[in-house]
């Protein structure tokens, strides 16, 4: 359904966009060089599930990998830049990692075969920002980029049954967008714009602090058109991770960029109203944020919510039809965070190895459904996806 | 009965030194650290903060002076400075910093908020006092009593004294309450790292939460404490004194130096120096003792206090300083994680 002009999309088809590398990186040395159980597991029932994160090893080079909610490892493939989010392709059986700003890649796994398929590589002029989603039919991949020269956002749409061709690009309507996501109309794209200029030549460097304009846009995935705009209330408050609930609300996470002794609400919540609504707590609370939020993540019936932040060292857990906290822990360098569906719980992933599963309803460590892997580093964020 | 006692004893002791001696260089470590620095360091603390809620109530009494209450504000600081860098367990699980000191203050928010409370009508209790700003429960805003001429004109003397009262039984209790915390929770915590351990999964986990610690503070003095009253990396790249810490009993000078020495305090009392030794990397701790001992030589030659340094516009020396921080930074972020073999904050230090 989405992107049916194929005039509009041959337009502004990208000749670099079709520079694919196909599955060029043969892995198995650098596999046996981490030194992991990389060897694919028969999952028992219970273990249907699939926890998805990048991760860097204490030798400072960075996977892509899968465990088993029993927290066995599925794969584990070296890749040569550090990636960010990822995705699970349910038909074919792939799981996507984006390589963070300013990367490149893009990273397709079979996940039977735990095999590096695919590299596909963003255009001349493109980089990703680590995140990205897929359209309903599941025939489009849109993933935020930057569109260097200009100095704005874009959308990178991707045909995923072509090999990931790039079909075509839609603006994001602001600078730096971060991460995205489909609502269930299944054409509406809720577009985090972070408003924070980089440029790959000047690495990861913050370049418009003072002249930000972060904004929560609507997008539509047929036409790129806006639907609608939505801003902070404050300039500095750089919007950079979101999720979808039940009933399409959206709440976003902020990452506040201006004076860290003035405390703002670190998280907005946004379905059909004028303004972004804050999501409202003491400011002892947001202090132990420390003005950064790394993931947001809601259960699938829409009532609960969990913020990470590694700056705080903590994890905090909220009701999302009252707008009240529930808990706030310590989760040191605690960043991924996903919902496992079937075992009805969060699961949380750190800097220092540790998947942590937290039970409802008030978010209570399940130790014996916790694990750590001592020699990895799990990056930003982690999903869960259903296999079955 | 006595044979029979000495003999259990004699076994606990075997046991103890069994258990002692099968323990790793890294659990030794995070025991003298514990040991050595962090609960004395929140006991003195807690005990300085005790006698400078009796101090200022025998002061408010008529029984003792102002000079002695700013003394032992000054003691109390310098206490609370020795325990900076301890940024991990209850102090930062429960923002207990903010309780103690809310800074930097760049609008200057104590004087206003203490106006507020000192010109309102309400009794001034602790209670009060907890519903009140944060700004106004710490050591700056006793600070702002004791040393800023302001306060006089906010209010009478009885006025000044129930919130002087207030503020510092609030100061005695919340580091009553780390102290506590610590010897009853949190050491556990720090001690026995574990996969069961929510936080220190294993050993060198925790070691690298301390170095991080420690690599913090030396940031805030570099990041804040002089960099900004330095003018630097400011908009108007102007010295700015009331940019520093304490900057009202001009002790912004004592406060680094007491920074510094809990920085050698880890290397000595906190073992982290005969750590460091049985790595076989004597020489890097070698040098991190001799970069601190410099820094604190450094302290030492400023000859004014920094408040006049700086409104004088003779930072030459505080500049040094300043200079002198950015290599004990490398030392700490690079060389000491690699030397320990510890990662530092992944997605804290390193996030999008």
């Amino acid at each position: 359904m989405a992107i049916e002009s194929t005039g509009l999309k041959r337009r502004k088809l990208l000749a670099a966009g079709t520079q694919l590398l196909k599955g060029t990186l043969l892995l198995s040395g650098g596999l046996a060089a981490a030194g992991l159980p990389l060897l694919l597991h028969d999952h028992s029932r219970e273990n249907h599930g699939l926890l998805l994160s990048a991760y860097t090893d204490i030798n400072g080079r960075h996977h892509v990998s899968a465990i088993d909610p029993g927290g066995r490892s599925v794969f584990s493939v070296a890749v040569p830049w550090r990636a960010h989010d990822s995705l699970l392709l349910p038909a074919s059986q792939q799981a996507l990692f984006f390589s963070r700003r300013p990367g490149n890649r893009l990273y397709v796994i079979d996940v039977n075969s735990g095999e590096l398929q695919l590299t596909v590589r963003s255009p001349a002029g493109r980089h990703f920002y680590g995140h990205g989603c897929v359209s309903r039919d599941g025939r489009h991949l849109f993933a935020t980029e930057n569109h260097i020269d200009a100095g704005r956002g874009c959308i990178g749409i991707y045909a995923i049954d072509n090999g990931f061709r790039r079909v075509g690009e839609w603006q994001s309507f602001g600078v730096g967008p971060h991460q995205l996501a489909l609502l269930s109309d299944g054409h509406t794209l809720a577009v985090a714009n972070g408003g924070i200029l980089t440029r790959p030549d000047s690495a990861r460097q913050k370049l418009n602090l003072d002249s930000m304009q972060p904004s929560l846009a609507y997008v539509d995935a047929r036409d790129g058109q806006l639907l609608g705009q939505y801003f902070p209330p404050h300039p500095q408050q750089s919007i950079r991770h979101l999720a979808v609930g039940a009933g399409d609300r959206v709440v976003v996470g902020i990452q506040f960029e201006g004076d860290p002794q003035h405390q703002l609400p670190l998280a907005y919540v946004h379905s059909g109203e004028a303004q972004l609504l804050p999501l409202q707590a003491d400011k002892v609370v947001w202090r132990r944020h420390r003005q950064y939020i790394a993931s947001v993540c809601i259960d699938p019936a829409g009532n609960r919510l969990a913020l990470t932040s590694p700056r705080g060292g903590v994890v905090s857990g909220w009701d999302l039809s009252s707008g009240e906290l529930l808990v706030l822990q310590t989760q040191r360098d605690g960043a991924g965070v996903a919902f496992n569906a079937l075992a009805n719980e969060f699961v949380v992933s750190n800097g220092q190895g540790q998947v942590t599963s937290l039970a409802p309803p008030d978010f209570t460590r399940q130790a014996q459904r916790s694990h750590f892997f001592s020699r990895r580093s799990w990056d930003n964020h982690l999903n869960f996806f259903s296999r079955s | 009965m006595h044979v029979k006692m000495a003999a259990v004893t004699a076994l606990a002791m075997a046991l103890l030194i069994a258990a002692c001696s099968s323990r790793t260089p890294e659990q030794r470590f995070l025991q003298s650290l514990a040991d050595g620095v962090i609960l004395p360091g929140y006991q003195q603390l807690a005990a300085a903060s005790e006698t400078l809620m009796e101090t200022a109530q025998a002061y408010c009494a008529g029984d003792t002076d102002l000079t002695a209450l700013q003394q032992q504000w000054r003691r109390t600081m310098g206490a609370w400075q020795a325990v900076q860098a301890i940024q991990f367990g209850p102090v930062r699980d429960d923002s207990l910093g903010w309780e103690l000191q809310f800074w930097p203050d760049r609008t200057n928010l104590v004087a206003k908020k203490n106006r507020e409370l000192l010109q309102g009508g309400e009794a001034l209790t602790v209670e009060r006092l907890q519903q009140a700003s944060v700004v106004v429960r710490g050591l700056p805003s006793l600070e702002f009593l004791l040393f800023d001429p302001q306060a006089q004109t906010y209010a009478d003397a009885a006025r000044r004294c129930e919130l002087l009262k207030a503020v510092s039984a609030h100061i005695a209790g919340v580091t009553r309450g780390l102290h506590d915390d610590w010897q009853l929770r949190y050491i556990d915590v720090l001690l026995n790292p574990g996969a069961d351990n929510p936080e220190f999964p294993d050993a060198r986990r925790a070691l690298a939460a301390v170095v991080d610690s420690y690599l913090s503070s030396l940031e805030v003095i570099r990041d804040r404490k002089l960099g900004p009253p330095l003018g630097l990396k400011t908009r108007k790249q102007r010295m700015n004194a009331y940019q520093l810490e304490s900057w009202r009993s001009q002790q912004s000078l004592q406060n680094l130096q007491r920074n510094v020495a809990a920085l050698q305090g880890l290397l000595r009392e906190g073992g982290l120096a005969a750590y460091l030794s049985t790595l076989g990397q004597q020489p890097l701790a070698d040098r991190i003792e001799a970069g601190l001992g410099e820094l604190q030589q450094m302290l030492a030659a400023v000859d004014d206090s920094l408040f006049q340094s700086l409104s004088d516009k003779r930072a030459d020396k505080v500049l040094a300083v300043h200079r002198q921080i950015g290599p004990l930074v490398s030392l700490f972020e690079q060389e000491l994680p690699a030397a320990l073999g510890v990662q530092l904050g992944f997605n804290e230090r390193d996030g999008d």
